[in-house]
């Protein structure tokens, strides 16, 4: 079959590789009819996540129709379904709180030294992202194999397009877990970091969570009009210190909520973002938390901090000081995103929430390395890759 | 730590777990050291995929041992004998491998608060001298025989019921 592989930093390949099969009895193989690029694709293309090796199948954003099914699989072959990034057993004591994305058992990497070490715990397994998340292959190929099928892949009704529902695998709920952990109550006013698809997920799902207003904080215009459809007010940070604006935007308290949808490469929003680029640079595993920090900063006393952004390393310049003395709240981690498909497909289905308003653009998967490069070079106008294999 | 003392030194992991093993192989079963390798990992394969309601039972028997301690890295070349069978999942083994040879305990319980089980190999350790070298290197989590990740597997085998694996077929070795 044909498969985007990752060869190292800025080179991803359409290689000719064996199709899978089933392995383990839980398994599925699914044949894609939709797959996307996900902006944390982009820290893979940009070489910035460790333990990847060459050949790696990237992708963790697909769905596509059941090819066949391990004995003890509850699909059945022909079922069309979208799959969860998240690869979660459904039986551990973490899956059983709903914790999918801390499964204890889905990460088969033979050595979690690095992970024990950093984090002090090793992480679940992931499709398509390095080999400290088990070394999975992605979907952005023809076919994958799907462990745990009977957990994680959730069924589409045929009335609703690939277009509508493929986001279930990651962004929305992503975007949707962003804003419960912001903890939204009436009168709020929500501030997001990053107008990328999760933060414009994000910026949706606060809004039908009941925020009175939101602030979408980015620098791409495009992207920040796609957040104003949403009602949120834009700040381009290029051109007003966004500081200052929030503060006139909620009478000098701050907002009650912020999001950081920014994440590990946030540039350009602060102080100390060069300092980040240079340790990136040199190796040291930090983590460049400029948006975070002045997500922080912006926050109002005792209000929530929601961090959906991806971060794999150390902060440095971390306002730990104003964490503590304003009594700010911080809610962060990979998406359980099994704990939110059935609700938002639901919502999808009556319409609440629309998905296909951020895809920009739709390639034949041969031409994956293009909308890699475009993704990262053009990152105003290519707000969404889906690739069709 | 110098002794020529023979110490106990345990080793667990965590939450719902069971037994796995170091990756030793059993002479006695699966198919022959002489057939290609993929026929030897789809055997493998085929019998870590048993049903799991069976499996803790199943440790106090010998051929379930190895069925455990050869999931996933190639082995190291251990044999493992069960030699009784204890009260409630503790299982006595001596592991041997060329003059070598090591004895250990298993023991399964329940973990505390109701998170599954908690497993725990035990080996009566030698610190000193070429066993006591290989000994250490099994506890090394990045080590190539590595009794942390054959535990992790065995937790893998009783909760979910199966072994995570990257692999995309039985055969293949790595995700790509
Ligand atoms: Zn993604
Ligand atoms: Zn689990």
């Amino acid at each position: 079959m044909k498969a985007l592989t990752w060869h190292g930093k800025h080179d991803v390949r359409v290689d000719t590789v064996d199709d899978p099969t089933i392995v383990n009895p839980r398994d599925a193989i699914i044949r894609i009819t939709a797959t996307a690029i996900c902006g944390s694709d982009l820290h893979l293309y940009n070489g910035v996540i460790p333990t990847m090796q060459p050949g790696d199948i990237l992708g963790h954003e697909f769905m596509g129709v059941v090819e066949d099914v391990g004995v003890e699989s509850t699909l059945a072959k022909g079922d069309r379904v979208v799959v969860p990034f998240t690869i979660s057993c459904g039986k551990c004591f973490f899956c059983e709180k709903q914790q999918f994305a801390a499964c204890d058992n889905s990460n088969p990497a033979e050595t979690h030294g690095p992970s024990e070490m950093m984090f002090g715990h090793h992480a679940g397994g992931l499709f398509g992202y390095s080999h400290m998340t088990g070394g999975y292959a992605g979907g952005q190929a023809e076919y994958v194999r799907v462990p745990f099928s009977d957990v994680g892949p959730i069924k589409v009704p045929d009335h609703l397009t690939d277009e509508q529902v493929l986001f279930l695998s990651d962004i929305l709920p992503t975007g949707w877990m962003a804003a419960l952990n912001a903890d939204i109550e009436p009168g709020d006013t929500v501030a997001v970091w990053g107008c990328g698809p999760v933060g414009l997920f994000a910026i949706q799902s606060a809004k039908v969570l009941g925020a009175e207003q939101i602030v979408a904080i980015d620098h791409h215009p495009h992207r920040l009009e796609l957040a104003t459809q949403f009602g949120a007010i834009p700040l381009n940070y290029e051109q007003v210190d966004v500081l200052d604006e929030l503060r006139a935007i909620t009478a000098g308290i701050g907002p009650d909520a912020v999001i950081d949808a920014v994440g590990m490469e946030s540039h350009g929003f602060a102080n100390f973002a060069l300092f980040d680029k240079v340790k990136q640079r040199v190796g040291i595993g930090a983590d460049a938390p400029a948006a975070l920090r002045q997500a922080i900063t912006a926050c109002r006393k005792g209000g929530r901090i929601s961090m959906p952004g991806v971060y794999g390393g150390y902060a440095d310049k971390f306002p730990l000081g104003a964490l503590m003395e304003k009594g700010l709240q911080l809610k962060t981690g990979q998406t359980n995103v099994q704990a939110y498909t059935a609700d938002l497909l639901k919502r999808i289905e009556n319409g609440e929430v629309d998905t296909t308003f951020l895809i920009s653009h739709r390639l034949p998967l041969s031409e994956a390395p293009d909308g890699y490069r475009n993704f990262r070079d053009n990152q105003n106008e290519w707000t969404k890759v889906v690739l069709k294999p | 730590m110098k002794t020529s003392k023979v110490l106990r030194s345990a080793l667990a992991i965590g939450a719902v777990a069971v037994a796995g093993g170091v990756a030793w192989r059993n002479r006695d079963s699966l198919a022959s050291k002489n057939s290609p390798a993929s026929e030897r990992e789809a055997a493998s394969y085929a019998l870590i995929n048993a049903p799991v309601e069976t499996v803790v039972a199943r440790l106090s028997k010998q051929a379930e041992w190895t069925r455990l301690l050869n999931a996933g890295a190639g082995g190291s070349g251990w044999t493992a004998i069960v030699t009784q069978e204890g009260a409630k999942g503790t299982i006595r083994i001596i592991a041997s491998r060329d003059d070598d040879e090591v004895a250990g305990e298993l023991r399964c319980e329940p973990a505390p608060g109701e998170r599954g089980t908690k497993v725990r190999l035990a080996l009566d350790e030698p610190t000193e001298g070429k066993l006591g070298e290989k000994l250490a290197l099994m506890k090394d989590p990045a080590g190539p025989a590595n009794l942390r990740l054959a535990l992790r597997r065995a937790k893998m085998l009783i909760e979910s019921g199966e072994i995570a694996t990257a692999r995309r077929t039985p055969q293949m070795d790595t995700a790509a």
